[in-house]
């Protein structure tokens, strides 16, 4: 079994390079689109709490939908393909950066906003000089934890056409090839636990930075 | 200014994002998709390769899709996907939603009209072979119950599983109609997806299976398919479905289509599905060595 799935590497290499460079691609547009409308959402909600109620409301129940049923609800919406797999895996990754930007801002220690109001600060010099920096750490750990689920989610994009490694898993799934199957979940797995530990140090590397703390 | 910044990032990030995901460049292109079962994989790549070798038309595959006929139809619609492999009986009672015609000749002449006329669908040929639904049960059990037909499973029904994929029970010559036909009452009735039906039978999870005549596992299976003593599963013999669109702006696929008339046996389709199932074989392979050994690899 094992011998036979590194033959399978060996023999299909182009097919899994392939994969994989799809996989990777499909995950960094929407960990950007995730990102950008993550905190502007985020930030947003801080200034409004009807805003934020609702958002978190919203992005809860996103969360809640099967990923299965997402993907086949959306194939009606946005077609098969790659467009609906990255509208998917946007609708799922807002909840972890929304709501950790909220979060992560919200429980700023309120004497330091005082003290810089107090300075003089405008509302944009607070949120990128103080609230955002202080916030950083919570919103960073929300990132990471939307960039591994993100990589996963992609693994089942395939069940609408998208490309990735799913295609690898639902290949061998739908032909009675567990190898297969077992290949391309293997290098998922290997490709989340890798760009975490990337994101690990860089998270580190930031904190001491911003913190002046190891 | 920082405003401005966001949101130039985010316009760069999103026009990024639809130049990668498509919109790709106008050229002579057709989409071919297949269902997600071994089948559906091997004859998708026929006509992909057909399509390649013959023609200058480049082909994009969407193959396996999830789902099966009831993503894959509302995609012929859109015109996201041109061309994929179909099954008369498919078409005629699931998509069209027509009542139950029994002679093979008949179905094939009025789904090819109905799709005409419905979908703008074009239907091309049969490629040979009928890929109809059967039920087995295991040898021992099949012995043990004395169950020969579908009627004599109906009688014992009550103490089995049966295992079938999800649209086995939604569609009319599916369970409901096996329900009403010989009154099948099962104890437990599992959804499985098509690819884990025999290990699930194997391991002794299920008792019956709902198989496809030409799988290439039952025959390493020891598995008895039961007789149909009431004639009640339609004939699904193969065929092209292309957008009729097209077929208008690329007028020499139809003699690419055609050259698969008639060419596979049950037996030659049964055998294919073996190798990919079975042997796990590449179904681009398979298909390639198939159209060598016919002659239309040239």
């Amino acid at each position: 079994m094992i011998a036979g799935i590194f033959n399978l590497y060996i023999e299909r290499s182009e097919f899994f390079i392939k994969l994989l460079l799809e996989h990777l691609t499909l995950t960094v547009i929407a960990v950007a689109i995730i990102t950008v409308l993550g905190l502007s959402i985020g930030i947003y909600m801080t200034r409004n709490e009807i805003f934020a109620k609702i958002m978190l409301i919203v992005t809860n129940f996103l969360y809640t939908i099967p990923s299965i049923a997402l993907f086949g609800f959306l194939v009606i919406i946005t077609g098969i393909g790659n467009k609906s797999a990255v509208t998917a895996l946007v609708l799922y990754g807002l909840l972890p950066i929304i709501r950790n930007t909220y979060v992560g801002i919200r429980e700023v220690d309120t004497q330091i906003m005082e003290s810089a109001r107090g300075m003089g600060s405008t509302n944009r010099q607070l949120l990128f000089k103080v609230q955002l920096p202080l916030a950083l750490p919570v919103i960073v750990a929300g990132f990471r934890t939307m960039v591994v689920m993100t990589i996963a989610l992609c693994g089942i994009a395939s069940f609408i056409g998208a490309g990735g490694l799913g295609v690898a898993i639902w290949r061998g799934i739908t032909t009675n090839f567990p190898e297969m199957t077992i290949a391309g979940s293997l290098l998922v797995a290997l490709l989340a636990i890798i760009t975490d530990a990337i994101l690990e140090l860089v998270e580190k590397k930031m904190k001491r930075r911003i913190m002046g703390v190891q | 200014m920082k405003k401005i910044l966001i949101a130039s990032m985010l316009a760069i990030v999103l026009v990024l994002a639809f130049v990668l995901v498509g919109c790709a460049p106008k050229e002579k292109k057709v989409v071919v998709a297949s269902k997600p079962f071994a089948e559906s994989y091997i004859l998708a790549e026929m006509l992909t390769y057909l399509i390649e070798i013959n023609t200058d038309i480049t082909v994009e595959q969407k193959l396996g899709i999830g789902g099966g006929t009831s993503n894959i139809q509302p995609a012929m619609l859109t015109g996201e996907i041109d061309i994929y492999p179909e099954y008369t009986g498919t078409g005629w009672l699931f998509v069209l939603k027509e009542e139950l015609i029994s002679d093979p000749t008949a179905l094939y002449e009025a789904v090819k009209a109905g799709y005409l006329e419905e979908y703008d669908i074009v239907w091309s040929g049969l490629y040979g072979f009928n890929d109809t639904f059967g039920i087995a049960v295991k040898e021992t059990l099949a012995t043990e119950l004395g169950v020969v037909t579908y009627t004599d499973l109906a009688a014992a029904s009550a103490d089995l599983n049966l295992g079938a994929e999800p649209d086995f029970y939604e569609r009319d010559d599916g369970y409901p109609g096996l329900e009403a036909t010989f009154g099948f009452d099962f104890g437990t009735k599992t959804q499985l997806d098509i690819g884990l039906k025999y290990e699930a039978i194997k391991t002794d999870e299920v008792d019956v299976i709902i198989v496809f005549s030409t799988d290439g596992r039952l025959k390493e299976a020891n598995l008895v398919v039961l007789k149909d003593d009431k004639n009640f599963f339609p004939s699904y013999f193969a065929a092209t479905l292309t957008r009729a669109e097209t077929l208008n702006e690329y007028p020499e696929l139809e003699d690419v289509f055609a050259m698969l008339d008639g060419k596979i046996s049950d037996e030659e389709m049964t055998y294919m599905n073996y190798l990919v199932e079975v042997e796990n074989q590449e179904a681009k392979q398979v298909a390639i060595d198939f159209l060598t050994e016919k002659g239309l690899n040239k």
